[in-house]
């Protein structure tokens, strides 16, 4: 009778081992996933980070080739246009007046004043540096000003009510690239008559509006098309770098595009 | 209910022996898709269900089967702990492998020696004492030394689509029966004891069916062989 119970007993235990090792691998299957999952978000993380950095070296080796372009236009070419222009003007003084040979002369100095200029607002545009030293607010305000001696588009400036704190180089450019980059295709691509831009900082970020009344556009159709989503992807490229979001909204007419950045002080170096 | 147990009861080697076809034609349908190791599980069931079938003409002739059981435990062992050594990748957990097979041979050379002092008159063969055990016990270490490499790997994409975890499973559970369940069978073997258990005597043949189900969903999903 003993033995029996202790038979009994042992197949009962002997079923809840085999219970056991049931759990067991379910447990394991489970917990497998669970690692799987964590280690594919930490993977995905890795990838992400990976695409920043690249983004941001090759937005970097960018700035670097503009800023390099822009050194060459201002010490070599205008260098030589200056020098070229003092030649011109000794010439003038030894050509007799009221002649062709004067007449060709004066055309040829016009030219040259003509590329000086060309030279410089190029040179300016490669780099902007009143972004740099005076921040964005006025790094926009003299791209608007730029473009006010044309009546179209009317391009109106909404300044913050409180100024906005400086921001890192970085985030500073971003924005000023993504506020002509917004501009340029208003003009190009919505072929529109006014366009606002609007810049506020609140508590946690900076929000700067762009909007036009020209065409409009669907933005999820651009971001599909290979050629025409270009601006698009560059704009969400500088934003991806600063951590930033878009937001667009079809407008009739036109197109409001609203980006936000987180608000981060910067102390400027003097 | 009582008629299942009935039917399960009076002829769960059958029945054990028909299910262990159903892997064996997949296996032999993917041909080499697998690999050795799949190889060497094919060589497993192909054996298993010889010496079942052995076992049972020996059985119906009233002469002692019990050399051939005893003669599968190193047979079976080479085989599945050969199946495990190709599922690993780490070399040290390898190389315990290749340690336990020497040794293992010699275990059971002397245990069969020990159990039977009569070597060559199989009709008073003996089961081995320890061998059974011993052989659970390193099959369950191998199958959860492999469990511990994917958990640290993970590189299994879907575990319950993965046909060396699903064989592992289901050899974890066979001999993880084995080893709860046969020392009382053998207990009560050894002690005439007769006791009606219901249910509960038919668990460790139920867990070698479900061990040979699993088996069979595992190597169906080895990739089929391409045909140019």
């Amino acid at each position: 009778m003993i033995e029996q119970t202790h038979i009994i007993l042992g197949m009962l235990l002997g079923f809840f081992a085999m219970l056991l090792m049931a759990g067991f691998i379910i447990v394991f299957i489970l917990l497998y996933q669970r690692r799987q999952m964590t280690q594919e978000k930490k993977l995905s993380e890795v990838q992400r980070e990976y695409q920043r950095s690249l983004l941001e070296t090759a937005l970097e080796s960018e700035e670097t080739e503009r800023r390099r372009m822009a050194g060459e236009l201002h010490d070599d070419i205008g260098v030589m246009l200056s020098l070229t222009k003092m030649s011109v003007n000794q010439l003038s003084q030894k050509v007799q007046a009221q002649t062709v040979e004067k007449e060709m002369v004066d055309n040829i100095k016009k030219l040259l004043d003509e590329t000086m200029t060309n030279v410089r607002r190029i040179s300016k545009a490669l780099v902007p540096s009143t972004l740099e030293q005076f921040g964005l607010e006025a790094a926009i305000e003299d791209l608007v000003s730029k473009h006010a001696h044309n009546p179209i588009p009317k391009i109106v400036f909404q300044e913050p009510d409180q100024p906005i704190p400086r921001q890192s180089p970085k985030t500073e450019l971003a924005l000023f690239r993504i506020v002509q980059e917004l501009v340029n295709n208003a003009i190009k691509h919505a072929q529109a008559n006014r366009i606002t831009i609007e810049l506020f900082a609140d508590a946690g970020s900076i929000t700067l509006v762009v909007e036009d009344d020209g065409r409009g556009f669907d933005a999820e159709k651009m971001r599909g098309s290979r050629s025409a989503g270009l601006g698009l992807r560059n704009i969400e490229s500088r934003l991806s770098v600063i951590n930033g979001k878009t937001y667009y909204e079809r407008q009739n007419p036109g197109t409001r595009i609203q980006i936000v950045v987180p608000l981060v002080a910067y102390a400027v170096k003097n | 209910m009582r008629e299942i147990i009935l039917f399960l009861k009076t002829y769960p080697l059958y029945f054990g022996v028909f299910l262990t076809l159903i892997p064996i034609g997949i296996l032999l349908s993917k041909g080499r898709q697998g690999g050795v190791a799949y190889q060497l599980l094919l060589a497993c069931l192909v054996t298993k269900i010889a010496s079942d079938l052995l076992m049972i003409y020996y059985a119906a002739k009233g002469m002692n089967n019990l050399w051939l059981h005893n003669l599968m435990v190193p047979i079976r062992y080479f085989l599945l702990s050969g199946m495990i050594y190709h599922f690993l990748e780490t070399a040290h957990f390898k190389k315990w492998i290749r340690i336990s097979w020497p040794l293992f041979l010699v275990f059971i050379a002397s245990d069969i020696y020990l159990s039977n002092k009569q070597i060559i008159f199989t009709e008073e063969h003996r089961y081995v004492r320890y061998s059974g055990v011993v052989e659970c016990v390193l099959m369950l270490l191998w199958i959860l030394l492999y469990f511990y490499e994917i958990m640290q790997s993970l590189k299994i994409a879907n575990l319950l689509k993965s046909p060396a975890f699903l064989i592992s499973v289901a050899w974890l559970l066979h001999y993880a029966a084995l080893v709860f369940f046969a020392p009382l069978f053998y207990y009560m073997y050894r002690s005439k004891l007769t006791l009606d258990l219901g249910i509960l005597e038919i668990i460790p043949d139920c867990m070698e069916y479900l061990a040979v189900v699993i088996i069979s969903v595992g190597v169906s999903f080895i990739p089929s062989p391409k045909y140019d």
